[in-house]
């Protein structure tokens, strides 16, 4: 009787580890990475670019001249660099979601985005603040949501329909985001 | 009277699980139909005292109805902002009596924030009654600010208290104005219009609070994340009071005189290279409730059928065991009664239960509008009122009430000609 | 033996019936009788096999159906010179009804039922009161009559037997002592010994004001207390159609 009560707590104790083991072992495995640690140290954009971004907000949006100013920076930053040294690594990071795909229930495709232009003036991210994030099965996602993407990065430059993403991602676990 | 009033009641007693189930399903779709009326009343009149006051509301050219959206209901949001200066061109028009410029954009968890000058608690009102504070005042300093009565209940929020807004969105993502936390000065009254989740501050704290935010981005990320030179002024350096802001969202317009609007629309209309928008609260708002009006009169028209086939099938109920009381009808012929009396007797009962399936429909509703009125409000704005019955409800309380008595007079009157043609040997035995 | 008095004569008739006709609709007469009077106090006891117009005669006396011709007086007053409203009425007032069975409101008591008379008229209220007793009482010393219990009156009207609905019914059609009782098969119902307690039970209760009774049954055994007992295809003219009644 004894050595039976004993064989079923540590059964009991065994599963209770188990189970708890995947979502400690992926949090190992995909360490928290935040987005300015994905630009490089040293990137500086032109200086003249610096100059317009200050003066942006006194700057009437529909002025041509503003256009062609906000199309510099779109340049710019579509090139903007990516870190070499993050490839393949194994990150977890936040975001808003961007759907590529079109059928709601069948979105493999997506892009990652720190911020979105809530407000007036803000311009799309340069393209290493943008992750490509791609899943064999289909996520069940919406517009705009924020959430925690888990999966491995690649330094792979992407030209998608929503804009240029610098980096990739092989997504292995999507969940919401949850204060 | 009060005879066969016990007696019916006595034989309804008899039946009682058998018109429990009939009262409860006129009661739900008699609350379906009461529902539909009470809310469509209350979102007009939600829509018509949501702003007053107001002559024109100006903003960038977009959909009327998206500019009244953000700017009065705080939902939505404006995909262009335009210069001051507008600002000042407008109010040195002739006609116009003042203009207060807003700035949209933050939020307070879900409470859209928005700044303006202090006259506006002056110039704006709402369900045509001026704002009043149930504590504190107006703001004076650029730190300070003065929340709607929802925001301040459902944030436990006193006078004195601080609180940091998150920058252009309500998300859960969103950059928050750690360095410019703002105090509660004052909080508004209830109104039950949208104002009530409002968070207000001024023009000069809404501006104060976005230095160094240029497109709409923290320093912090511009720094860190777009590789922008540090922007974020020393606070050492920061003036103390600082200058009008250099773009606002919106504007609200009063005209010295309501009829020179028109003429005062379209000159504005024509400013800035015909970016501009002026719209009138007024007729927007009733253009919106129209668009609902269609939506809620389906809805209405669904709610009628399901109320009548309810009373219907408690007709059919009390005419199948009217065919049990056959036996019944022709002892009061023995006894004397007249088919008069027989036919109030069945009447009192099937009108009875439809009648006591429509204060049961009426009670789900005062149940209804308690238990989900706050939420309401805190989505759309519009808020449900306890308060006796609408025009429109008293309206569907007469038609359901109506229909009952129709549809009760149907085994009443079986019961009247029965109780003539059976003499004293009807079809059934008892 | 049937009385057969010339048209008009003394008014100390209970009943009195002179070229009477009745039809139902769409049909044939069904009932044609010529002339016939029964006293007031006297017993008839109505026998006739189905279809041969027992329930039309019935339904004439209570003024329930209408003659299409002739006169019918009951009680001394013509029942077709009245309105519906007054025949229902003069059926409350002066009238006491059995049915051959199911005589009671199931969601009432035993006692209840019994008082719905004076609960409708004012008139039977009166005349139950009449040696100065409550309502109450007069029901009860009534039912004693019938051999019914006072714990028996406080039931249900369904957790009764059928010889005590029955008795009870008889209580109500006497209480308030109408001058005209009518009973369509009252004992059909009862078993053998029941029907005889029964008839002793009504008719010793009728008794105590004279009420005149008037039976209508199938079975003739139960005629042996009555005064006039009667054939009806003996006075009704009209043919036996099986079925022409409904």
């Amino acid at each position: 009787m004894n050595s039976d009560r004993r064989k079923l707590s540590s059964l009991l104790a065994l599963t209770c580890i188990q189970m708890a083991l995947p979502s400690y072992a992926l949090a190992k495995e995909f360490p928290d990475m935040s987005w300015d640690q994905l630009v490089p140290k040293d990137w500086r954009p032109d200086r003249s670019l610096s100059m317009i971004v200050k003066r942006t907000g006194l700057l009437d949006d529909s002025d041509p001249a503003v256009i062609q100013l906000m199309e510099k920076i779109r340049k710019a930053w579509d090139n903007a660099p990516t870190i070499s040294e993050l490839n393949g690594k194994k990150i977890r990071i936040a975001g808003y979601a961007v759907p590529l795909d079109l059928t709601p229930e069948k979105i493999n495709n997506m892009l990652l985005v720190p911020y979105f232009g809530a407000c007036v003036h803000t311009p799309p991210p340069p393209a290493n603040q943008i992750i490509f994030g791609h899943s064999e099965k289909p996520l069940n996602i919406e517009m705009m949501n924020a959430v925690w993407l888990s999966g491995t990065l690649a330094t792979e430059k992407k030209a998608t329909d929503m804009g240029v993403s610098g980096y990739r991602l092989d997504i292995a676990k999507i969940e919401p985001y949850k204060d | 009277m009060t005879f066969w009033l016990k007696m019916a009641l006595a034989s309804a007693a008899s039946r009682k699980w058998i018109l429990a189930i009939s009262l409860i399903s006129i009661g739900i779709s008699s609350a379906v139909i009461l529902s539909v009326a009470q809310i469509r009343a209350d979102v007009r009149n939600s829509f018509a005292s949501a702003i007053n006051g107001v002559d024109l509301i100006v903003g960038s050219r977009d959909s009327p109805t998206e500019l009244l959206m953000y700017t009065v209901f705080g939902l939505g949001q404006a995909s262009r902002s335009m210069p001051f200066s507008t600002a000042q061109t407008i109010a040195e028009l002739p006609g116009v009596a003042w203009v207060i410029p807003i700035q949209l954009g933050d939020f307070y968890n879900d409470s859209p924030v928005m700044g303006t000058e202090s006259s506006f608690f002056k110039r704006v009102q709402v369900a045509n009654q001026a704002l009043t504070f149930a504590s504190g005042r107006e703001f004076t300093e650029d730190n300070d600010v003065v929340i709607g009565s929802d925001v301040a209940k459902n944030s436990r929020l006193a006078i004195g208290e601080k609180i940091i807004l998150s920058h252009g969105t309500n998300g859960p993502l969103a950059e928050k104005h750690t360095d410019s936390p703002f105090q509660v000065v004052g909080i508004l009254k209830a109104t039950g219009t949208p104002i009530d989740r409002k968070v207000i501050v001024s023009l000069e704290g809404f501006e104060r609070m976005h230095i160094g935010w240029e497109l709409g981005l923290s320093p912090k990320t511009l720094q860190a994340q777009l590789g922008m030179p540090a922007t974020s002024p020393d606070p050492s350096e920061t003036p103390k009071k600082v200058e009008k802001p250099s773009r606002v969202t919106a504007l609200f317009v009063g005209l010295t005189s309501p009829a020179r609007v028109f003429g005062i629309k379209r000159t504005v209309e024509r400013m800035n290279g015909s970016s501009l928008m002026a719209v009138m609260p007024g007729v927007t708002l009733a253009k919106l409730w129209k668009m609902l009006a269609i939506g809620e009169s389906a809805l209405l028209f669904v709610g009628w059928l399901t109320a009548v086939s309810a009373m219907l099938s408690a007709t059919a109920i009390t005419m199948l065991s009217l065919q049990s009381r056959r036996r019944e009808l022709a002892i009061w012929r023995s006894l004397g009664a007249r088919p008069g009396a027989l036919l109030s007797l069945v009447l009192a009962e099937s009108v009875g239960i439809m009648l006591a399936g429509i204060a049961l429909g009426y009670a789900l509703l005062q149940l209804l509008i308690f238990a989900g009125s706050s939420d309401l409000r805190a989505l759309t704005g519009v808020g449900l009122h306890h308060s006796l019955p609408t025009k429109e409800t008293w309206a569907m309380l007469m038609g359901l009430i109506v229909t009952a008595f129709a549809a009760g007079f149907i085994p009443a009157i079986q019961a009247y000609r029965w109780s003539l043609q059976d003499s004293l040997n009807p079809k059934t035995s008892g | 033996m049937s009385n057969t008095d010339i048209p008009g004569s003394s008014c100390d008739n209970a009943i009195e019936l002179h070229g009477v006709s009745f039809s139902w609709p769409k049909s044939d007469p069904c009932l044609r009788i010529d002339n016939f009077s029964l006293k007031a106090g006297e017993r008839l006891f109505i026998y006739g096999p189905s279809g041969c117009g027992k329930s039309s005669l019935l339904g004439l006396l209570t003024g329930v159906l209408q003659a299409q011709a002739g006169q019918i007086q009951v009680l001394g007053r013509s029942l077709g010179d009245m309105t519906p409203k007054q025949r229902d009425t003069f059926r409350g007032e002066n009238l006491g009804y059995l049915f051959q069975q199911f005589n009671l409101l199931p969601y009432l008591s035993a006692f209840d039922n019994v008082s719905l008379p004076a609960q409708l008229f004012a008139s039977r209220l009166r005349r139950a009161q009449a040696n100065g007793s409550s309502l109450k009482v007069a029901i009860e010393s009534l039912c004693e009559r019938l051999d019914l219990h006072p714990d028996t009156l406080r039931k249900q009207a369904h957790q009764l037997s059928v010889g005590q609905q029955q008795r009870v019914a008889a209580a109500r059609a006497l209480l308030g002592s109408p001058p005209l009782i009518i009973a369509d098969e009252p004992t059909s119902a009862l078993d053998a010994d029941t029907q005889d307690r029964f008839m002793q039970l009504l008719l010793g209760a009728a008794k105590v004001h004279n009420t005149t009774v008037i039976m209508v049954s199938h079975d003739q055994r139960l005629s042996r207390d009555f005064d006039v007992v009667l054939s009806l295809p003996d006075i009704n003219q009209a043919g036996h159609r099986v079925g022409s009644a409904p």
